[in-house]
């Protein structure tokens, strides 16, 4: 399609006022993290990397980035085996109430987290008397990184079709050989990328996670929020927030970068 | 027959929902023959190659190959091969591992199986491509790395589903011809699915017309073209006038229904030869085809037939609106059952 000038010029400042808008406040959190002020005044006043160093000795800091990784890895080994076998599941087979089932599946990434903590929350500790801690974070994460897997799992299964897998059985292949040495490799990109995606989705999720966690593990979100508005702790959360922003950056690049390769 | 057959169908059956897919086949397959299953889109022939190999489990009626009922096995423990409609090649594979695949499931040793994948693609004339990828081929050498992957584990039946549906016609009429040979020197017996009446007719020892889910006319090529015996089969294999048992009576003066080829029609000036019928009628239409002419006349008595006529040295000449005598032979009237 051919623009005129001052269409493009017209495209091109919107486009980059936009990608401003939303990266600017980013590098200022960046910026800050280097910044002398303890209150994020505006500018910085001078830089250093005195917060670098306490954060990274800050034992609340280093335990909250352990246990969000933790629970976005267990939540995503969870959402891998879950969601395989529910896009298999949906894509092979027909059974009553399929349309539902995967209505329901898809169903988590929609609700407002607050809704789904709060009914987690109830159903944990009333209905389960259960203690809040690793395990209903953990769970509860897996509700929404299934749908991640899934996603991917099944719109691979559709591309992909069943006449590979006919060929392996005509070819003499059992069931488990056909899924080792046909089905997998054919999936096995639509899984890495659904993983990366469900464990960037647990790591920096905060609403689920504050209705489920309790008060004795505190992921790296919530640890950011508690201390976000303490004396001295500014630039401390500063730091954690760009080991965040990093954390998250990588899988989502990968991701993107395997999915295009995928599509050439 | 005195030997077992191949395959041996008995009322053999599919259904999908309230539809019937494939209804009440019965066929029994020679080994060693080419067999062709020959009908429209629909006419269930696909579903009953799909049930030899096992991918459709019949709804009732039994699969027999060489005599031993096969119709509850898996399609691994069965020893028929398919070269598939769209290839199904592995993508992830290269082309000699998509050939040798078949042995490596059998526990063939890499060096063996290697040697025995580099004489399929020499069979199939692709010496030298096993180290490509499928998508470096191009339409007619993946369909030939379809076919060394079949033959490898070497079948006693191999089944083919519109193998050539995806060629254009040259590089069609060519692997027409090798098909037939590798089908001659390796006495396999051939089953191939095909919407492609003049593939069917070229290539094959016997056919099955197929349409609505049932085998309308089986016999040789020969059988099929000069003596359908519907008039499905009468227009699906080539095209022919189909007179109804009260339209031979008043136009041609023949007993009971009926169809003829448009090469056996004849366009004469003046009388029709002895022996012959002559119907009087005008040219609506010639098609020029190269070396024949179509020409189609509307009969005086009201029906509309076609002729071809070949373009040699007596061809006649008809304009539109001629005025002409077509002059029907009555020993290739085929009659209609």
């Amino acid at each position: 399609m051919r623009l005129s000038m001052t269409s493009k010029i017209g495209l091109w400042v919107t486009t980059a006022l936009t990608l401003a808008f939303i990266y600017v406040p980013i590098l200022v959190v960046v910026l800050n993290s280097f910044s002398t002020s303890r209150t994020l005044s505006w500018p910085p006043p001078g830089f250093t990397t005195e917060w670098w160093g306490k954060a990274l000795t800050n034992a609340g800091a280093l335990s909250a980035i352990s246990t969000s990784l933790i629970v976005a890895a267990a939540s995503t080994v969870i959402a891998l085996l879950l969601g395989t076998a529910l896009s298999f599941a949906l894509h092979r087979f027909s059974f009553f109430g399929k349309s539902t089932v995967n209505l329901l599946v898809v169903l988590p990434i929609a609700l407002p987290g607050i809704v789904t903590g709060i009914a987690l929350n109830n159903a944990f500790r009333t209905m389960l008397d259960m203690q809040l801690g690793w395990f209903t974070i953990i769970v509860a994460h897996a509700t929404f990184c299934v749908v991640t897997v899934f996603n991917n799992v099944f719109a691979r299964l559709r591309r992909v079709g069943t006449s590979l897998e006919e060929a392996s059985s005509d070819l003499g292949a059992g069931i488990w050989t056909t899924f080792r040495l046909v089905t997998f490799p054919q999936i096995r990109s639509a899984l890495f990328a659904g993983g990366l995606l469900s464990f960037a989705l647990s790591f920096d999720e905060i609403i689920v996670t504050t209705f489920t966690a309790g008060s004795g593990v505190q992921t790296l979100p919530i640890f950011i929020l508690d201390n976000m508005f303490r004396p001295n702790q500014a630039p401390i959360v500063a730091v954690v927030a760009v080991v965040m922003i990093l954390i998250a950056i990588v899988p989502i690049y990968i991701a993107q970068r395997l999915t295009t390769t995928d599509n050439r | 027959m005195s030997t077992q057959p191949a395959i041996r169908l008995t009322g053999l059956t599919k259904s999908f929902g309230s539809v019937n897919a494939v209804s009440g086949v019965n066929l029994d397959i020679a080994p060693g023959e080419f067999f062709s299953m020959l009908g429209p889109s629909g006419s269930g022939k696909t579903t009953v190659l799909r049930m030899i190999a096992g991918f459709e489990t019949p709804t009732s009626g039994t699969v027999e190959l060489f005599g031993k009922d096969v119709t509850k096995d898996a399609p691994f423990d069965r020893d028929v091969n398919t070269v598939f409609q769209d290839y199904a090649l592995f993508p992830h594979m290269s082309v000699l591992e998509n050939v040798a695949y078949g042995l490596r499931v059998r526990g063939v040793k890499i060096d063996a199986r290697n040697n025995a994948a580099r004489d399929a693609l020499a069979l199939v004339r692709l010496e030298g491509y096993g180290d490509r990828k499928p998508t470096q081929l191009s339409g007619g050498q993946r369909q030939r790395v379809a076919l060394a992957r079949a033959l490898v584990v070497e079948p006693k039946v191999l089944l083919l589903d519109e193998p050539l549906g995806a060629l254009d016609l040259k590089l069609r009429e060519q692997m027409q011809v090798e098909l037939k040979e590798i089908q001659r020197r390796l006495g396999i017996t051939f089953i191939f699915v095909t919407h492609d009446q003049e593939e069917a007719l070229t290539l094959s020892d016997r056919i099955a017309v197929f349409n609505e889910g049932g085998i309308v006319q089986l016999g040789d090529a020969e059988d099929v073209y000069r003596r359908p015996q519907t008039p499905f089969v009468a227009n699906f294999v080539g095209t022919s006038a189909v007179f109804t048992a009260d339209e031979a009576k008043a136009v041609l003066g023949h007993k009971g229904a009926c169809s003829i080829r448009p090469e056996h029609l004849e366009i004469v000036r003046g009388k029709a030869p002895a022996g012959t019928i002559g119907l009087p009628g005008t040219v609506a239409e010639t098609i020029f085809l190269g070396a024949s002419t179509r020409i189609i006349v509307d009969l005086d008595a009201g029906k509309r037939v076609a002729v071809l006529e070949q373009n040699d040295l007596n061809t006649t000449d008809t304009k539109l609106g001629t005025k002409v005598t077509v002059a029907v032979y009555p020993r290739f009237l085929a009659p209609l059952t």
